[in-house]
């Protein structure tokens, strides 16, 4: 890449990427979980119904994914 | 002579096993120094001067020859410059690099304090410290990501991921707000603190269920066995060691990410 001299490490092959990407995304699958599966839960409790929870628990949990995919998965 | 299977079942025996009662420290001179003033606020202090003073020490008669303390002392300061910051922060990283350095010194010194004597506690097993340095860290990368972008511009950064279409974004937002505000300085210290507490758990398990049994009376089965245990507690700390040392890089390196998606350029 180019004829600036670039540091070793700055290609594509990183030294520690990986495992803490691994430990970042986590906190977007907390993030997803406590929110939809907050919301499903407070829906639950005033609305009196037993299904809010786990769909929002899901739905959480598949937006987080997405999201992961959208910031870590394309292409880099 | 009878062979009971269990002696340190709870109830008979008088075996008490260690648990979280363990972690909870009064003063240090009770009547004389506050309540929080106690032995992991004493330790984390110790750990800052202890850093501050190693450090101070390194830094000055720099020879080109190195002493062997010398080359120590480089040798930790390159893996955090090289393999750390340069790595993770590339162009950016010499305004971080003091931050990091102390961070990772820092974390070491009191993690491996639960393995050395006098102190055998390693501070982070109490969670209010490791939230402490998360909100520490928290400023940094925050503050990294408004001091580039601006107030707004940081939050449109932080908040609006590329590629998500229009009708997604209100569903979407509020995830990433949590995700980078709220969860990760929480998951940053939970790990920390998660790690130590049960490490200094487990290594209490085997000396004071070992110390239990090697002074049982009449049972010389039981004595060898917390012989045995006792010896073990030695390869668990040494484990222990690698763990602290495995966390303090972990953390570190954490932070080191987070400022550098806070700073990073779109890709």
């Amino acid at each position: 890449m180019g004829t600036t001299p670039t540091p070793p490490g700055d290609n594509e092959p990183k030294g520690p990427t990986g495992t803490e990407d691994g430990m970042v995304v986590l906190s977007y699958i907390l993030a997803g979980l406590i929110f939809y599966g907050g919301l499903g839960w407070a829906g639950d409790y005033f609305l009196k119904t037993s299904w809010l929870l786990p769909v929002g628990l899901i739905l959480g949990l598949v937006l987080s994914l997405y999201l992961i995919i959208k910031r870590y998965g394309s292409g880099t | 002579m009878t062979l009971g299977l269990l002696p340190m079942e709870s109830g008979g025996g008088g075996y008490t096993p260690p648990g979280v009662d363990d972690f909870k420290w009064d003063s240090m001179w009770p009547g004389v120094l506050p309540d929080w003033f106690n032995k992991p606020f004493a330790q984390a202090v110790i750990g800052a001067l202890l850093v501050i003073i190693l450090w101070w020490i390194a830094s000055r008669n720099l020879k080109v020859k190195p002493s062997k303390g010398q080359f120590a002392a480089e040798y930790i300061y390159e893996f955090v410059r090289n393999g750390i910051a340069r790595d993770i922060l590339h162009s950016d990283f010499r305004k971080f690099l003091p931050y990091l350095l102390g961070l990772f010194s820092f974390l070491l010194v009191n993690n491996w304090f639960g393995e050395f004597f006098l102190f055998m506690y390693p501070t982070f097993s109490n969670v209010g410290y490791a939230y402490g340095l998360a909100i520490l860290s928290w400023l940094i990368y925050v503050g990294a990501g408004f001091k580039k972008w601006g107030f707004g511009g940081f939050l449109k950064k932080a908040l609006i991921p590329e590629g998500v279409p229009g009708y997604l974004l209100p569903i979407v937002i509020p995830l990433e707000f949590l995700a980078t505000f709220i969860t990760r300085p929480i998951t940053l210290a939970l790990r920390l603190f998660a790690n130590m507490f049960a490490g200094h758990l487990v290594v209490m398990v085997f000396v004071v269920g070992g110390g239990f049994l090697i002074t049982y009376a009449n049972n010389t089965f039981f004595n060898v066995a917390g012989g045995v245990s006792l010896a073990f507690s030695l390869v668990i700390m040494l484990l222990e060691l690698f763990i602290g040392a495995l966390q303090a890089y972990i953390f570190t390196v954490l932070t080191a990410q987070y400022v550098s998606t806070s700073i990073a350029e779109a890709h």
